[in-house]
């Protein structure tokens, strides 16, 4: 018996109030215009502040109608921790690094989801009509500290004290997930580092990532394990980087470029903080239930998806993520691997920018980084990684252990 | 509201008060490279950059909240649980108020737990937070006490990391020493290995973890 727990009463009821009045939204809830990206990686030297510029910079310059100081009347900033850097408040700091002052800023925390929760405060400003141009992104400077110590800021979106003390760590988190869904379900240390493999192939691809290598199953076979089942290579990278987007209302998107992307559906939806509380360890309630919204509001169907940006903070959160988004049924994620359905020229190519597991995975970058991505495919921007005609791009990123989870979709504009 | 009463204490040794201080404003070393610049990875361009250690560290006093009981009962070797009243659903953690919507948020009742469950899922670390590290390979293990609607944490120590499998029975056991930690317990396994790993796939995973093995032995001498 793997399911323990009943709770399902406490699932469902909330949603549906949240569900019921937006069926009726047809209309784009808000449009990216342009984005951009910092080179992702060890970027030693370097304030979180300056990484930010450099996405900002990419963005202001792939917008040339864009006058950021005129135009952007707010900016929202994803961030996951303080303690790396040691400095707090960087709302302020940023608006001032990227020459927007006295533009209203604000941090936005939710772990691993930082930034994609910085993106729906961003929808919120926009839909509510209270802003027309923002400024939304997401960074995090990591390697100032040894891994060991970063491991540990991170071990911080988990249970205090119960999981922490103990020295769970996120690895040894996702690691639990993995050994009952292959207890559940028979998915294979294989089919996990296909999912690693896939990701660094079309990591080669991207510029940004931080890692440009292919690996093999052997090689994550025999690298050494972080938290078994997980290799070495079944993890994403300690990576500092920023990336931006900025958003505007969908009306005045055409001022700004020919090729807009709108967001059409966005879900948001959260799960115990410890795992020892959930109803089923072995799927991402939270995700499932974000999806459901998303997929409402845009009347788009987990079929419709041409291209997806997954959170696969290690590979059994990619396999989880197919199940929650809907790729395949629940515990068929590790089949969906097998058969190649996800890779590049596959029916849903998921993580073309090579996911947080090749391109990198600076925290409070992540969720942003994961929209531009989609911004790039569905404006044929996205070189040699790119999907031929992509028109709707789907985006996950979770936050701790999958407890918070964001899901947007993405129309191509006219 | 009333001043707060200290009703027991045990205060750190003074080498803990100074820990929070020592070293803690001073650059104790420095490095000057030269790295990259720029967002266009075909357009990189060289910049001067200088990097310093500073050694900074805290001491906490944490609150263990409503909860509290919990770890007093760790101290005396007695493990606690919590239930609700109106829905029956027991925890372990505990929680002062119940989970169900239904419940209204009712207070929880303290309850004795008993020593034995079912291991749910587990993980063999072979990374960690500093404080760790020398410790490693250790089994991790979240374990259903029977009876409860929630899982617990706690090592699994008695079985080679091979021999362990989700729905295996564990036996609950405190260290000699409880200081009101959630590490004061651990698990150790009831009855002889399921055995649904073929012996392919021990091997396989004892392999695997040999590196770990070698790599506390170099750093730790252990």
């Amino acid at each position: 018996m793997r399911r323990v727990f009943r709770r399902s009463d406490n699932l469902g009821r909330a949603q549906r109030s949240i569900i019921e009045p937006v069926k009726v939204m047809t209309k784009p809830l808000a449009t990216i215009v342009s984005a951009g990206v910092s080179k992702f990686g060890a970027r030693s030297g370097m304030y979180a502040r300056e990484l930010f510029v450099e996405a900002a910079q990419e963005a202001f310059e792939r917008c040339p109608n864009l006058s950021p100081k005129k135009h952007i009347d707010g900016l929202f900033v994803g961030q996951m921790s303080e303690s790396y850097e040691h400095q707090a408040h960087v709302a302020p700091m940023i608006a001032d690094w990227v020459g927007l002052l006295p533009v209203p800023a604000f941090r936005t925390e939710a772990a691993c989801a930082s930034s994609g929760i910085a993106m729906r405060c961003a929808i919120f400003a926009i839909k509510s009509g209270m802003h027309d141009i923002v400024l939304v992104g997401g960074v995090e400077k990591m390697t100032n500290r040894p891994t060991s110590a970063a491991t540990e800021y991170l071990g911080m979106a988990s249970d205090f004290p119960f999981e922490q003390w103990h020295g769970v760590t996120f690895p040894g988190i996702f690691a639990m997930m993995a050994t009952a869904h292959m207890a559940k379900y028979g998915t294979t240390e294989e089919q996990l580092a296909k999912v690693a493999v896939k990701n660094h192939e079309n990591g080669v691809l991207n510029p940004k990532a931080h890692l440009q290598r292919k690996i093999t199953v052997g090689d994550v076979l025999a690298s050494r394990p972080v938290a078994w089942p997980l290799k070495l290579y079944d993890c994403s990278l300690i990576s500092d980087g920023a990336s931006c987007l900025v958003l505007t209302n969908p009306k005045l998107a055409k001022k700004f470029t020919d090729t807009p992307v709108h967001i059409v559906g966005s879900g948001h939806a959260q799960d115990t903080l410890g795992l020892f509380e959930r109803d089923d360890i072995t799927s991402m309630n939270a995700t499932k239930l974000a999806a459901k919204d998303a997929y409402e509001m845009g009347k788009i169907n987990a079929k419709d998806i041409d291209v997806a940006e997954v959170h696969d903070c290690f590979t059994i959160a990619e396999i989880m993520a197919y199940e929650a988004l809907g790729f395949c049924k629940q515990g068929a994620g590790g089949k969906l691997i097998d058969d190649g359905v996800t890779n590049l020229g596959g029916k849903i190519p998921v993580n073309t920018s090579g996911g947080l597991k090749a391109k990198g995975h600076p925290v409070g970058a992540t969720g942003t980084a994961q929209a531009s991505e989609i911004y790039l495919q569905l404006t044929g921007q996205a070189g040699k990684r790119q999907v031929e005609g992509a028109e709707i791009g789907l985006t996950q990123n979770i936050g701790g252990s999958a407890s918070t989870a964001v899901v947007q979709l993405y129309r191509r504009g006219d | 509201m009333e001043p707060d009463k200290v009703i027991k204490e045990k205060k750190p040794e003074s080498k803990w008060s100074e820990w929070g201080r020592l070293g803690k404003w001073n650059v104790v070393g420095y490095k000057i490279i030269e790295g990259n610049k720029g967002p266009r990875p075909d357009k990189l361009q060289r910049a001067r950059y200088m990097l310093v250690n500073r050694p900074w560290d805290v001491m906490y006093e944490h609150s263990y909240g409503l909860v509290s009981r919990f770890f007093e009962g760790l101290m005396e070797k007695k493990l606690l649980g919590t239930k609700c009243p109106r829905c029956g659903d027991v925890f372990c953690p505990p929680r002062a108020h119940c989970w169900r919507n239904k419940c209204k948020l009712t207070e929880t009742e303290w309850i004795d737990m008993p020593m034995h469950g079912t291991l749910h899922c587990f993980t063999v670390l072979g990374f960690a937070g500093e404080a760790f590290l020398s410790d490693l390979p250790f089994i991790l293990a979240y374990a259903r006490l029977d009876g409860a609607n929630t899982l617990i944490v706690g090592r699994l120590v008695g079985m080679d990391p091979e021999d362990v499998e989700c729905d295996m029975k564990v036996n609950v056991k405190f260290v000699d020493q409880p200081t009101g930690n959630p590490m004061d317990i651990y698990f150790t396994p009831e009855g002889p290995p399921l055995n649904r790993r073929s012996s392919e796939e021990k091997a396989r995973m004892r392999k695997q973890l040999e590196p770990i093995r070698a790599w506390v032995k170099e750093r730790f001498g252990k």
